[in-house]
């Protein structure tokens, strides 16, 4: 019975990647074939040396997801740190559900007024921003369950060996807290790296990032360079996964 | 250690601001708008564009279609997840197939591009249909994209949904020692599909109840798959919004305030419920 | 003044009062047994020692200083729970040198000392063990000498012994009355249990409503009704 079920889902999760895979290699591939007629890799020269500035566009996917996902996790960390000491802990903990439960474009419609009046639609800190609040209320929540009891009794420790803040931080908190770290720096990254919704709105098309670019391709019906485009997105996600699968949700 | 109170309430001050300010302007300037006190071509408070949208059918048959779309998709996906989850724990409840991942890594966009690529007329799926001979032409295969019935998004969303409720049923199956239950199960006289149907089931669903309403949340507010893959009427909520806030039709943006304030308080009033502390019962 | 020296601590949780115009004294490298049920105030007595918890009212001198608002980190008073909390990516050597390493101490003086408590403790052989690789007894040795290698001025211990079996029990009986009187420690020793008060002490407390009693002997512990050490006799000779 296992067998058959992963041999199912391994057709169904892996045949769309092999779609993209070969319409990014397809030189022609008319219906009714099954396969591409022939493979060429002029399109992958072509997309990184195209007048649209792709390489500009990932490393600005690039740099808006790292530092938002840094910048993220530890807000996150420190956030729900604070919030797990509170007596309405569980009020605080419920607010996060709101922002993080409203998805990207509609969020982005109901704040674009005060991004607009602040000067930030249509710029890089704009976007960082809007990412920034939605991903910060997730990675509160993600922390939520990491602020045990114990953890906050091993901080207590640390105190009366004579260990301050810093100390207690260094040497204990955050090698107790690798794993978790790790996990929301992933998950907090593919949230802005994944993002079409909210770039879209607040960057009203100035901020051309990788999916923005893909949403591009895809209206201009030049679907080799889409399918490269979604293969550069969705790269560093399987390869992550590949090297650790511990990156699961929580 | 001794905390400063003092700090610790500007701390929590801050991060209620943080999560709530942003967005909680947003819905007033919204409100404002759409009641023609604020805007272009503001002429002061009316009803106007509020009844326009309750009485004008666009509105509640996004919220239909949205609805409509969403349930189905989850319900799709939660009987496909428990299905792979209950076969694949039945005789050693270790962790989930790895490959559940590889869909997790794929965001809405392109997961709708490949739906395209998969289900048009002249996708994988007509090919491999002409190929076995069911058809004899592409037009011949059924619209499965940008169809009234929202077919390809509903599988999309599917294809998306389930792997994710799957990794989350192994993860309570294995924080509640299902096996446990499992084996007490048995030595009460349970046969498996009484295990399956009085137990497992009903203890996955109840512990995954918050996240199973936030997934419909989500599938509700989708975009981009129903941006690429629906079709123009009805419309789902969040590609109605986006084409009445785009089309730079000045006259159309008090109409979109409108729902995206309806739409926000509906959200927030089903997290809200969702949220609330189960009653014991007696 | 004695070493120790708590006078009127008070503290409220809420509308509850849990400790009450509370105040005793404790001479130097003596050890204190406070026996108490569950619920009445010993852990939180201990954390406002520690500096863990502020009173509501109230002043901790030690050795003539008043601490009362000083940080935990500069009292000296270690704190030790029941469970041993010992720091789970570290070894058992790192564990017991981690006082000395947050002092920025010579590595080589380090060694010197972790290697001499591992010895003392019994745990020769074991320094490059993971804590979840040691059984309960082990993890409360590690846990006594990393609080022990730093000379605290003042060891506050919460039922250390309460989760270990009865025989490991009476072994780190020993091992702490041993340690006490070779390391001349100072120590408040929190237990609900009877015998372990009466062993582990030079002094014995009860806490009841908030208050504590501090015996002038044995004999006036046994004859305080409220400690239940009648009662045990009276079973003891019932069944004998």
């Amino acid at each position: 019975m296992r067998k058959a079920i992963l041999t199912v889902l391994s057709l169904l999760f892996l045949m769309p990647i092999g779609v993209l895979i070969l319409l990014s290699v397809a030189e022609s591939w008319r219906f009714p074939m099954l396969l591409p007629q022939a493979i060429t890799f002029d399109y992958w020269k072509d997309f990184f040396r195209s007048s649209g500035n792709m390489n500009h566009s990932i490393g600005l996917s690039l740099l808006l997801a790292v530092t938002v996902a840094g910048a993220v996790t530890m807000a996150g960390f420190f956030t729900s740190k604070l919030v797990q000491k509170q007596e309405n802990k569980r009020f605080l903990l419920q607010l996060a559900y709101f922002p993080y439960s409203f998805s990207p474009v509609i969020y982005a419609f109901c704040v674009q007024f005060l991004f607009l009046r602040l000067g930030l639609s249509g710029t890089f800190a704009g976007v960082w921003i809007a990412q920034f609040l939605l991903a910060f209320p997730f990675a509160v929540l993600l922390f939520s369950s990491h602020w045990t009891p114990v953890l906050f009794d091993m901080e207590q420790m640390v105190a009366t060996l004579g260990g301050n803040r810093w100390q207690a931080f260094r040497e204990v908190l955050f090698p107790m807290s690798k794993s978790i770290l790790m996990l929301a720096f992933f998950q907090t990254f593919l949230i802005s790296w994944f993002d079409y919704g909210l770039v879209s709105v607040i960057g009203v098309g100035k901020i051309q990032t990788l999916t923005v670019r893909t949403y591009q391709f895809v209206g201009e019906s030049n679907v080799y360079f889409a399918a490269i485009a979604s293969l550069l997105i969705i790269w560093p996600p399987l390869m992550l996964w590949w090297v650790n699968r511990k990156f699961i949700f929580v | 250690m001794i905390l400063y109170p003092k700090r610790n309430t500007i701390a929590m001050t801050f991060y209620v601001l943080l999560l709530l300010l942003p967005i909680g302007l947003g819905l007033l300037y919204a409100l404002g708008y759409s009641l023609g006190l604020i805007g272009a071509l503001s002429d002061g408070f009316t009803a106007d564009h509020w009844i326009k949208v309750l009485t004008g059918g666009e509105f509640l048959g996004a919220l239909g279609c949205s609805a409509g779309v969403a349930l189905i998709s989850l319900s799709v996906a939660l009987v496909l997840a428990l299905v792979v989850v209950i076969k694949w724990t039945q005789h050693k409840p270790d962790q989930a197939p790895a490959i559940l991942y590889v869909p997790l890594s794929i965001p809405p966009i392109i997961a709708a591009f490949i739906g395209f690529q998969v289900m048009s007329n002249s996708g994988l799926l007509s090919r491999w249909a002409f190929q076995a001979g069911w058809i004899t032409d592409q037009a011949e295969f059924g619209p499965l994209v940008n169809d009234p019935y929202y077919i390809g998004v509903i599988l999309t969303q599917v294809m998306m949904t389930f792997p994710y409720l799957a990794l989350l049923f192994t993860n309570i199956y294995q924080q509640e020692n299902m096996v446990l239950l499992r084996q007490l199960s048995v030595t009460l006289g349970s046969s498996e599909q009484q295990i399956q149907t009085k137990v497992i089931i009903p203890v996955l669903l109840q512990k995954a109840r918050t996240n199973l309403i936030l997934c419909a949340v989500f599938l509700m507010s989708a975009y981009e798959i129903p941006l690429l893959l629906g079709t123009q009427s009805p419309l789902m909520m969040s590609v109605l919004m986006g084409q009445k806030f785009k089309k730079f039709n000045l006259a159309d943006i008090p109409q979109a305030y409108v729902m995206t304030v309806l739409y926000a308080f509906l959200m927030i009033g089903l997290i809200a419920l969702t949220l609330r502390k189960p009653k014991r019962r007696a | 003044m004695g070493y120790l020296d708590i006078q009127r601590i008070h503290k409220k949780f809420g509308d509850k009062t849990i400790l009450h115009d509370l105040s005793f004294q404790l001479e130097k490298h003596k050890t204190l047994s406070v026996l108490g049920k569950s619920g009445c105030g010993k852990t939180t007595l201990l954390k406002i020692m520690a500096g863990l918890l502020p009173p509501d009212g109230g002043d901790i001198f030690l050795a003539d200083q008043n601490i009362t608002l000083v940080e935990p980190q500069l009292r000296g008073a270690v704190y030790l729970y029941q469970q041993p909390l010992l720091f789970p990516h570290l070894n058992v050597h790192e564990n017991i040198a981690f006082g000395l390493k947050i002092r920025h101490l010579p590595a080589t003086q380090i060694k010197e000392e972790t290697q001499s408590m591992l010895h003392e403790l019994g745990l020769d052989g074991l320094q490059h063990r993971m804590p979840e690789a040691l059984s309960g007894g082990q993890k409360q040795r590690v846990a006594f000498g990393r609080a022990l290698i730093i000379k605290p001025n003042l060891l506050l211990l919460d039922e250390p012994f309460g989760a270990l079996d009865i025989e490991t029990r009476v072994v780190m009986q020993t091992l702490f009355r041993k340690i006490a009187a070779e390391h001349q420690i100072t120590s408040v020793f929190v237990t609900h249990d009877l015998k372990e008060a009466v062993l582990m002490g030079d002094h014995i407390a009860l806490m009841d409503n908030g208050q504590l009693v501090v015996y002038p002997s044995l004999q006036a512990f046994i004859d305080d009704e409220r400690t239940g050490m009648q009662n045990e006799i009276k079973f003891w000779k019932l069944i004998k």
